[in-house]
């Protein structure tokens, strides 16, 4: 509070130089920023409020917004295990967001996309619209007969449109709320390349305001367990398309909080976090026994060696020193991350890591079992 | 268009603009160069370009620098188009790249100015409409608000923070995701 105080005090004086290009300007400054950055600069001043959280701007924001890619799988058993229906943004350079997607409900389902907003079909009572990069949703209600619902926008009316089907083919009611509109997100662009049962990458073929580095596009996903069914891919820019400004218009509960979304569905992977967290610890806890333990014991050997006869001697000393230099090869630096959430590819991830660095240790350990029969060998020789 | 058909006197003559800065300095410019603002563009289409062009909202220290910018980006244009003609298409691609990395240099270098410059250069831009050149300079300050706090860049900016608490508690909850 006091810096913001001081804050005020200096600047008082002179006008902001930022501030005083025309409003047109300042937006064509913040064009080129993306969601996430814009969302920070609303807490800069009433004026940059203004400006970024207008509902016109958002739709031109849109325009300039480069595209990345929405990778959603549902809700799904795999060998008898639940796993909680999840999203994925890739940004430009194809790593996971951190910006992963808590409202996105363990079983929910995503029914379209466009302009940066999701509908997701929910299966307890309400179609929800979420804005993924601004966290806002709108809850809408659902008809009780629907197969299955889509999700536009109307280009002539400027809605958008959440249409139920109630059969295949014939649409039963059309719910609309107020709309923006933007060019229909056409998932046909897009095609999915299979490596193996499990790896996956992803490329595109007609891609419209989407432009990946050839080195980036080979990039290898792994998703297992997940497998390929039930997949989705989406063209998604972070948006800042307001949701409140809509609430009028449709049909709508109020979004439930925050919170509990988060922990209602993290719970049930809490305690594998948890356990893959122990297996780090462990293991760490381990190759730092070994380091001290081993590497005391071989020092003693190769002392008690000194008196020997000469070949012996040298060959245990050799023995000796690649145990030693097993022993150092086992890097002690994995950090433990103090992640709020993990999705599952960075859960999978995780796990591939911990399984690498256990086949490191068999390996050296096969190395240093058989060092030490070769100096014992030597030693009864 | 007005400049054409009328004789090779005036069309000569009609190749050179003279321009006014608000400190009423002259600066005499090819059409080429001119004509990559729309506004220039637009009088000499109406044909009211006689006697040189006044641009009152334009000081001589930034219009030498807009004029250093067209100059620049006019010569680049007509090489590509020249170049598109006499060489092959593999011969053209490589010319036109290295005409690019050219641009690309000569624009970075055109942006280390001091603040208060590159402000007048956006009006400057804004009011010429060169659209390469508003482009250019609002990438720039876009760039050096990237990754800042809103303290830092109400610091680096002079900006009042006129937020109410009140206002401030509805951003946060509005915005906890963006922070997180």
């Amino acid at each position: 509070m006091a810096s913001k105080r001081t804050t005020r005090r200096r600047a008082g004086k002179e006008e902001s130089i930022i501030n005083c290009l025309p409003t047109e300007l300042i937006e064509h400054v913040f064009f080129s920023l993306p969601a996430s950055c814009l969302l920070q600069c609303t807490s800069v001043c009433k004026k940059w409020r203004k400006i970024i959280r207008d509902s016109q701007f958002a739709l031109a924001h849109l325009q300039h917004a480069s595209s990345c890619m929405l990778l959603f799988s549902p809700q799904g058993s795999i060998s008898g295990k639940l796993y909680p229906s999840d999203a994925i943004i890739f940004d430009e350079a194809w790593s996971p967001s951190k910006l992963a997607v808590p409202v996105i409900g363990p079983d929910d389902r995503i029914c379209g996309s466009c302009n940066g907003l999701l509908c997701l079909h929910t299966p307890t009572s309400t179609i929800k619209i979420a804005n993924l990069a601004t966290g806002e949703c709108l809850h809408l209600k659902k008809p009780t007969k629907s197969l299955k619902d889509r999700f536009g926008f109307h280009p002539a009316t400027k809605e958008y449109m959440v249409i139920h089907f109630s059969q295949e083919s014939s649409p039963l009611t059309v719910g609309r709320f107020n709309v923006i509109q933007l060019p229909a997100v056409d998932l046909e662009d897009w095609t999915l390349c299979i490596g193996d049962d499990r790896h996956y990458w992803i490329t595109e073929i007609d891609g419209k305001n989407f432009e990946i580095e050839l080195t980036k596009m080979v990039k290898l996903l792994d998703l297992s367990p997940r497998g390929e069914d039930g997949m989705q891919f989406y063209v998604f820019v972070k948006s800042l398309v307001p949701l409140d400004v809509y609430a009028m218009a449709a049909i709508v509960h109020r979004p439930k909080r925050f919170g509990e979304w988060r922990l209602k569905k993290w719970k049930a992977w809490e305690q594998e976090r948890v356990t893959q967290e122990d297996a780090w610890r462990r293991i760490l806890q381990k190759e730092h026994e070994w380091m001290a333990h081993r590497g005391a014991a071989v020092m003693e050997i190769k002392e008690t060696s000194q008196g020997l006869p000469d070949g012996i001697q040298a060959q245990i000393s050799m023995e000796m020193d690649r145990i030693l230099q097993h022993l150092q090869d086992c890097p002690d630096q994995h950090r433990s991350p103090a992640q709020q959430r993990l999705n599952w590819v960075e859960m999978m991830q995780e796990r591939k890591k911990l399984s690498a660095r256990l086949e490191r240790h068999k390996a050296s350990f096969q190395v240093m079992e058989d060092s030490l029969d070769r100096a014992i060998s030597c030693l009864s020789q | 268009m007005a400049s054409a058909g009328s004789g090779d006197e005036k069309a000569a003559a009609a190749a050179m603009i003279t321009l006014i800065s608000s400190d009423n300095e002259k600066f005499e410019v090819t059409e080429a160069t001119a004509t990559l603002s729309q506004t220039i563009r637009h009088m000499i289409e109406d044909g009211c370009t006689d006697g040189g062009v006044p641009l009152p909202n334009v000081t001589s220290k930034i219009l030498a620098r807009v004029i250093e910018y067209c100059k620049k980006h006019a010569t680049a244009a007509a090489g590509e188009e020249g170049s598109s003609s006499s060489f092959s298409d593999a011969a053209f691609l490589e010319v036109d790249r290295a005409f690019l990395e050219e641009l690309e240099e000569f624009d970075d270098a055109f942006l280390e100015v001091d603040r208060a410059t590159l402000f007048d250069l956006i009006l400057a831009a804004n009011y010429l409409d060169i659209k390469g050149l508003l482009n250019l300079t609002c990438q720039k300050v876009a760039d050096s608000v990237k990754g800042k706090t809103p303290e830092q860049i109400r610091e680096m900016y002079n900006i009042v923070n006129d937020l109410t608490p009140e206002e401030e508690a509805e951003i946060r909850r509005e915005t906890q995701w963006a922070f997180e």
